[in-house]
């Protein structure tokens, strides 16, 4: 507890990141798993809520530290912050006034009942992180305004002026600190040699702020588990309007912005993860891809985006006027009927990381391991569609692959199976010439934005100038227009 | 003003221009140094009593920095104590504060909210020991911005020079004879000049002027450390002021006035019955005061 506010304190004085991370890590190797636990909880995600009204808390204050209300409030505008405020009127120890409101003897908010507050003491707590939040801050929430009043007060009677600050803004539902997720791997990683990225899809994945799951998340034994981590996605930036008219730089590589969610498609050791943000892992819910992505090597990340089949002639959104039995219909069909993939990058092969290697090396990579992918889905696809021919089957399974349910012939023509779910990034050729807005315009596919500029050095997660993700937007309205013409 | 009678040697406690000055003993010297050498100076011994045309005047230790007094006047069997500037807390540069029982007690309020309640100096003095011994194993210079006068040398007495070497910005360096000659013991260190910061780089400790610019240091020792030492550190909102965070690594909190406990302790021992409050933030100490039962007004802080 002690060590935990002090490490706050630290890390807000401290400027540079490498400073942040030094600290964290020192924290992180002395603490007891089960405050490291809960430490790491209050620094990554857990926003703890409003407990106690700050209105409460400061009469409580007052009154602790008899001092009338009209010099809290005069304190709070020189200090500006009313957590902060408490915490520092709260005279020492020795001279806080706690008088219980609750009769002694009566219902004690914890099985064990807070530890007794130590009285006289020196100001340093003997409490720690887990004991403050377990046995003081979380039975708060089933309280009554007296018993909260006690708890509150005693807890206030044996804590330090840090850490009254820290408790006053969990009671207050309002710590917050600048840490990232990846500052936290990069602590974490110093005390346990494990590779930061696999820390932070740990620290990403379901845990809870216990010892075991602390031991877990640092556990030098990687598991199946960490065979899932996905990279973190490169910034996307806002599309650029100002940009449309630019022809692009002969150094750029320009493709299709295709909107949609993103995500990675991710294979190794023998399985197969669809890894969104925010959504987190896909893979069950969207099986045609899963399926066809197992036909990756062992190794390969890929990123890019999920998008409604929309060329090929693809199952158009019924209207929002539309019966709710047509979009029901439509509903279900979108379920087994899946979404694309449209692979714009390659972030990892044959298990290594590939990312800093410039775009035109991973588009090279990309475009070798989409030629013999699709060639075995095509082949695997010629093999079920037979043997389903064979055995008079509905052709439900590979039907998810097919152009579209309207479409589809009950009696599929092997030679030609349906479009391979995962597809390829298409280039937009920059040559002089061709390039005119109009044109480009009209030959935008449905479902994409614009079009999407990277530099050929470009390096994927960088934050260079060059590294960034160009987008320009095209206008549809435009296009449809000129169609029509 | 003919004759002026001087708390202490703060530049806003003493200003030149009077015929002569009255000063405790052991600021004597400090004041000559602060007013220059023409200046008629007169000290007098913490606690001797001199007669000033049926005034008594006596000079008792406030404990802020060496030499500060409270200074008692007596006239007609009437008591007034006018604090200056002063501290409850131990300092090893100075007398410790003496409370003075009078009928009117002129108190400061610099730090006249109950926000302020200072640790003890001997958990910040470790503290800056361990900021100290880190900043050498990362391989850089520690700077601290503290005052010349008092602050530097408070500071000087506590810092444990067998860490490393100490240079001091070269105003405060010209007081330390005064505190030598008064019998204060401070250890040996020599000024913060361009080569001798550069000597030290990576390893020592310069208690710098707080005004003075960081990034002249930063050609001179590569980029350093810093901290700012004063009571203000207390807050956030005046750390955030000072760079904390940003430039300036640390905040530490030391001051030489009274805190908020200091302030009350030392009104209640004096016994007045009438408190006036002037500097800093005198209306709520005055009224807070006023609602516990003493009567207590704000003396207007006159400047000029
Ligand atoms: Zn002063
Ligand atoms: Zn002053």
């Amino acid at each position: 507890m002690k060590a935990f506010a002090q490490l706050i304190e630290t890390v807000r004085a401290t400027p540079s990141s490498s400073g942040k991370v030094a600290a964290l890590a020192d924290y992180f190797c002395r603490a007891e798993p089960a405050d490291a636990a809960w430490a790491l909880a209050l620094l990554n995600r857990r926003r703890s809520r409003q407990l106690v009204e700050p209105a409460l808390l400061r009469l409580w204050a007052a009154e602790a530290a008899a001092i009338p209300l009209w010099l809290i409030d005069e304190c709070h505008q020189v200090a500006g912050d009313l957590g902060e405020t408490l915490a520092l009127i709260l005279p020492p120890v020795a001279g806080l006034n706690t008088a219980p409101r609750v009769p002694v003897g009566e219902s004690s908010p914890d099985p064990q009942g807070p530890c007794p507050p130590a009285h006289g003491g020196s100001a340093e707590s003997a409490l720690s992180l887990r004991q403050l939040i377990e046995n003081r801050l979380l039975p708060l929430s089933g309280l009554d305004t007296a018993a909260q009043h006690d708890l509150v007060l005693a807890t206030w009677a044996e804590l330090g002026t840090r850490q009254r600050l820290l408790w006053n803004r969990l009671l207050t539902g309002t710590f917050r600190i600048g840490v990232s997720r990846a500052m936290l791997a990069r602590a974490l990683a110093r005390q346990t040699s494990i590779d930061p990225a696999i820390l932070e899809y740990r620290m990403m994945s379901g845990w809870e702020p216990r010892a075991e799951d602390f031991r877990r998340l640092v556990s030098p034994e990687t598991t199946l588990d960490d065979a899932a981590r996905p990279y973190p996605f490169h910034p996307l930036a806002e599309p650029d309007e100002a940009a449309s008219a630019q022809p692009p730089a002969p150094d750029c590589q320009v493709e299709w912005d295709w909107i949609g969610q993103r995500l990675q498609v991710i294979r190794r050791r023998g399985h197969t993860i669809l890894w969104s943000e925010p959504k987190g892992i896909l893979t069950d819910a969207l099986p045609g891809l899963a399926q066809a992505a197992s036909l990756l090597p062992d190794g390969t990340v890929l990123e890019g985006v999920l998008s409604p089949r929309h060329g090929g002639g693809g199952p158009a959104e019924p209207p929002a006027s539309a019966s709710p039995l047509l979009r029901e219909l439509a509903r279900r069909r979108t379920a087994t009927h899946p979404l694309l993939f449209i692979a714009r990058d390659l972030l990892e092969s044959r298990g290594v990381d590939w990312r800093i290697r410039p775009l035109t090396k991973r588009r090279e990579e990309l475009e070798r391991l989409f030629g013999s992918t699709v060639s075995a889905w095509g082949d695997a696809q010629r093999q079920s569609q037979k043997r389903s021919f064979e055995q008079g089957e509905l052709f439900e399974n590979s039907a998810i692959f097919s152009r579209s349910r309207a479409n589809c012939t009950r009696t599929p023509n092997p030679s030609r199976p349906p479009p391979c779910p995962l597809q390829l990034s298409t280039l937009v050729p920059v040559a002089g010439s061709e390039w005119s807005a109009m044109r480009l315009e009209s030959v935008c596919p449905p479902g994409a934005a614009g079009l999407l500029f990277r530099r050929l050095d470009s390096v994927y997660g960088g934050c260079r100038r060059e590294d960034a993700w160009q987008r320009v937007p095209l206008s549809r309205a435009k296009s449809s227009a000129d169609t029509a013409r | 003003m003919a004759r002026a009678l001087i708390t202490h040697a703060h530049s806003d406690h003493a200003r030149p221009g009077s015929q002569a000055y009255l000063c405790a003993e052991p600021g004597a010297g400090l004041l000559a140094a602060r007013l220059g050498g023409k200046a008629n100076i007169t000290g007098i011994a913490y606690g001797q009593t001199v007669s000033m045309d049926g005034v008594r005047v006596s000079f008792h230790p406030a404990g802020h920095v060496l030499g500060s007094a409270q200074i008692r006047i007596e006239h007609h069997g009437e008591v007034w104590v006018v604090s200056g500037d002063y501290k409850l807390d131990a300092d090893p540069t100075c007398c410790p504060f003496e409370p003075i029982r009078c009928h009117t007690f002129v108190s400061e309020s610099t730090f006249g909210l109950p926000l302020f309640h200072w640790p003890p100096t001997t958990e910040v003095v470790a503290d800056l020991h361990a900021w100290w011994i880190a900043n050498q194993h990362a391989g850089r210079t520690s700077v601290i911005f503290a005052y010349a006068f008092g602050k530097t040398q408070r500071l000087l007495a506590h810092l444990d020079t067998s860490i490393g070497p100490v240079l001091v910005h070269e105003a405060a360096h010209r007081l330390l004879a005064c505190y030598r000659a008064a019998g204060v013991p401070l250890p040996p260190v020599a000024p913060a000049t361009d080569e001798n910061i550069r000597r030290i780089a990576g390893r020592g400790l310069v208690i710098a002027s707080p005004t003075s610019d960081p990034s002249a240091l930063l050609n001179l020792s590569g980029p350093p450390s810093t901290a700012f030492v004063s009571g203000w550190m207390l807050l956030r909102k005046m750390q955030r002021d000072r760079g904390v965070g940003r430039g300036v690594g640390r905040g530490f909190v030391l001051s030489d006035h009274a805190d908020w406990t200091g302030l009350v302790t030392a009104i209640g021992a004096s016994g007045a019955n009438l408190v006036l409050t002037t500097h800093g933030y005198a209306e709520p100490l005055a009224r807070y005061l006023r609602e516990n039962g003493r009567p207590a007004e704000v003396l207007p802080t006159h400047r000029g």
